[in-house]
């Protein structure tokens, strides 16, 4: 694995600082990066509302989520089941974008060597 | 089962792990003997392999047994602890686990470090990832004791002396290896076991699911009112305040993050907290059954007859759908979950000290790799006696509120400084350093004045769980250190760190 990794050394180390300002200024990385961040802050302010309301939900509204739906599990109950849904939907999701992300990744640093 | 004598058959199954971990621990210590071995199994374990040992390494006996008993007991709320489990991983998948494998090599140290090269940093990262893991530590040994005991009628003392010696040495002769591979095989033991029971419980209701659930009211002395909350939290703020440390925790624990140095690539980091979600997800659902089936088929008075605390729900519940055979593998799968998840923990506090304080602090980086290692198991030695002491003299502590503080501990101390250091670009080494000392000041003070130490009438702070209360402080630390500090902010540290954590470019590169 060693030999995949680009060794600089320290003479070399205005070389690499300026790789990294060359990198770090180009469109393809400012767009990675701003895609990241609108994908993942969408998705976490999504699950941990979700998440939120479950005990919230238990608070606020103890009428609603006691109602019986089926052989005695009430609507927190089937709530909670969905959060299983919700867990793995959603990292099956982020799987799939994630591929998204490594090809805009790989077009902005091409260089890269993977460890 | 019997009181009295050690019973033969239980004796059988313990030997039977005993010896398989060791033949396991032999295997990897014949490997090459060198600190990436060490350290990370030169990170040649699959995305599969490596997410069956995340899941072994975080479903605990408190998941087991203890999410199985509280779910007999006390109905939705037990559920919920097992939601709060997994729901974190989500966290971890979406932005923790790859920066932390893209940016650091063996440790969370690294990862900071590359933000902030000063070796005070390193130091303080590696205490607070060896102090969480021996708090960690502490609340499975003294239930791999206190279970044992009831089990196999063996001396509460020399249980803990037995799981306590076995880690140290699994990890002194195995290495990373040993653990992630006990961890592998006790997650296939603890899922197959737990399928079984599942099913022989289906099997005795005619595979009608509902039929079971129709007669738990029947059985419970909750009634109708078991699939109602508010059994085992008795205040909203106390089950915010646990949902929040549950939710957030995971992603601060060293002994799940240095996992990921395991595999070779990013990727594999992905395949691994997915496959660990899907396991830990598909063992709670089989759990919630193993609760129900423990209310019907055992009943939650005999339970608390035998054990009030209700650890003792699943092997009792083995007994009496599968006999003294299925009981002697279940206790040996919970043996080997308790050996799974301290060993884990042993080998990411003993990483820690020996790559980052001994080689790079005291040794500034010059250490040989058999200096290393050699440190590395003294290491392992002398947090396994400072565990196992602590153990001892801890018997009568509550074991869920030691957890659920370890947890509020993480998410207080490292869950800020990780995700700052990794999205933050105004974050420094005064806010780091706040961050830390106030988040661990904040958990430690409101369990001094939690219900635990002051008794529940004169609580200062009326939570068991203190996590809505030091989570916020941790980091609200981190950001007032930050601005309180006049030190200019280094853009190009911090344009390399999200380099490295969102392409996963490797550079090595010798920074001041």
């Amino acid at each position: 694995m060693a030999s995949h990794q680009e060794k600089i050394e320290d003479t070399d180390l205005h070389r690499v600082d300026d790789r990294i300002d060359m990198i770090v200024k180009s469109d393809v990385y400012l767009d990675l990066i701003k895609r990241k961040k609108r994908f993942l802050v969408r998705v976490i302010i999504f699950f941990m509302c979700f998440y939120f309301a479950l005990p919230l939900g238990i608070i606020l509204f103890p009428k609603v989520m006691a109602f019986q739906v089926f052989h005695h599990f009430t609507i927190a109950w089937v709530y909670a089941f969905l959060q299983f849904v919700m867990i793995w939907a959603l990292g099956g999701l982020y799987f799939f974008k994630a591929k998204q992300f490594d090809r805009l990744a790989e077009k902005a640093a091409p260089w890269r060597q993977e460890p | 089962m019997e009181a009295g004598a050690v019973n033969f058959t239980y004796f059988l199954f313990f030997l039977f792990i005993l010896f398989g971990t060791l033949i396991i621990t032999y295997w990897a210590s014949q490997r090459e003997k060198t600190t990436r071995q060490f350290y990370t199994v030169s990170g040649s374990l699959t995305g599969m392999q490596n997410g069956l040992a995340i899941a072994g390494d975080f479903m605990s006996a408190a998941s087991f047994l203890g999410i199985t008993g509280a779910i007999a007991l006390k109905g939705f709320d037990g559920f919920i602890y097992s939601i709060g489990f997994l729901v974190s991983f989500l966290l971890l998948l979406f932005v923790i686990a790859e920066p932390i494998r893209n940016i650091g090599k063996f440790t969370l140290g690294d990862v900071i470090h590359t933000r902030f090269p000063v070796a005070k940093i390193r130091f303080i990262t590696s205490v607070s990832t060896i102090i969480i893991s021996i708090m960690y530590m502490i609340p499975q040994l003294v239930a791999a004791g206190l279970v044992i005991h009831l089990l196999l009628n063996v001396n509460y003392n020399i249980c803990v002396l037995i799981i306590g010696v076995l880690m140290v040495f699994y990890v002194v002769f195995g290495g990373m290896m040993a653990a992630s591979w006990v961890q592998i095989i006790k997650t296939v033991l603890l899922l197959s076991g737990t399928l079984l029971i599942v099913l022989i419980i289906f099997a005795r209701f005619h595979w009608n699911f509902f039929s079971l659930i129709d007669q738990i009211p029947d059985k419970s002395p909750l009634a109708d009112h078991f699939f109602m909350p508010w059994h085992l939290f008795d205040n909203p703020f106390e089950a915010l305040s646990l949902n929040l440390t549950l939710i957030l925790g995971t992603a601060g624990l060293p002994h799940i993050l240095i996992r990921f140095y395991t595999v070779k690539d990013k990727v594999a980091v992905r395949q691994s907290v997915l496959a660990s979600s899907w396991l830990i997800g598909l063992f709670y659902l089989m759990t919630l059954v193993l609760g129900f089936g423990v209310v019907v088929l055992v009943g939650p008075e005999h339970l608390i007859a035998i054990d009030p605390s209700g650890n003792l729900a699943a092997p009792l519940l083995a007994h009496k759908v599968g006999g003294e055979f299925l009981t002697a593998f279940i206790s040996a799968v919970a043996f080997a979950t308790i050996l799974a998840v301290v060993t884990g923990l042993v080998v990411a506090s003993t990483s820690s000290f020996a790559y980052d304080i001994y080689n790079h602090i005291l040794r500034k980086g010059e250490a040989t790799e058999r200096e290393q290692l050699r440190m590395a198991k003294m290491a392992a030695a002398v947090i396994g006696v400072v565990a196992i002491v602590l153990s001892l003299n801890l018997k009568n502590m509550n074991v869920t509120f030691l957890v659920s503080l370890t947890f509020s501990v993480a998410a207080s101390t490292n869950l800020p400084l990780l995700l700052f250091t990794l999205y933050w670009k105004r974050f420094n080494v005064a806010g780091a350093i706040t961050g830390m000392v106030t988040g661990l000041g904040a958990s430690l003070i409101c369990v001094l004045m939690g219900p635990i130490m002051m008794g529940q009438a004169h609580a200062l702070i009326p939570l068991e769980n203190p996590g809505i209360v030091s989570i916020p402080l941790g980091f609200l630390g981190a950001v007032v250190g930050t601005y309180l500090s006049k030190v200019p902010q280094d853009e190009r540290a911090f344009h390399l760190i999200q380099l490295k954590g969102h392409t996963g470019a490797s550079w090595e590169q010798k920074r001041g």
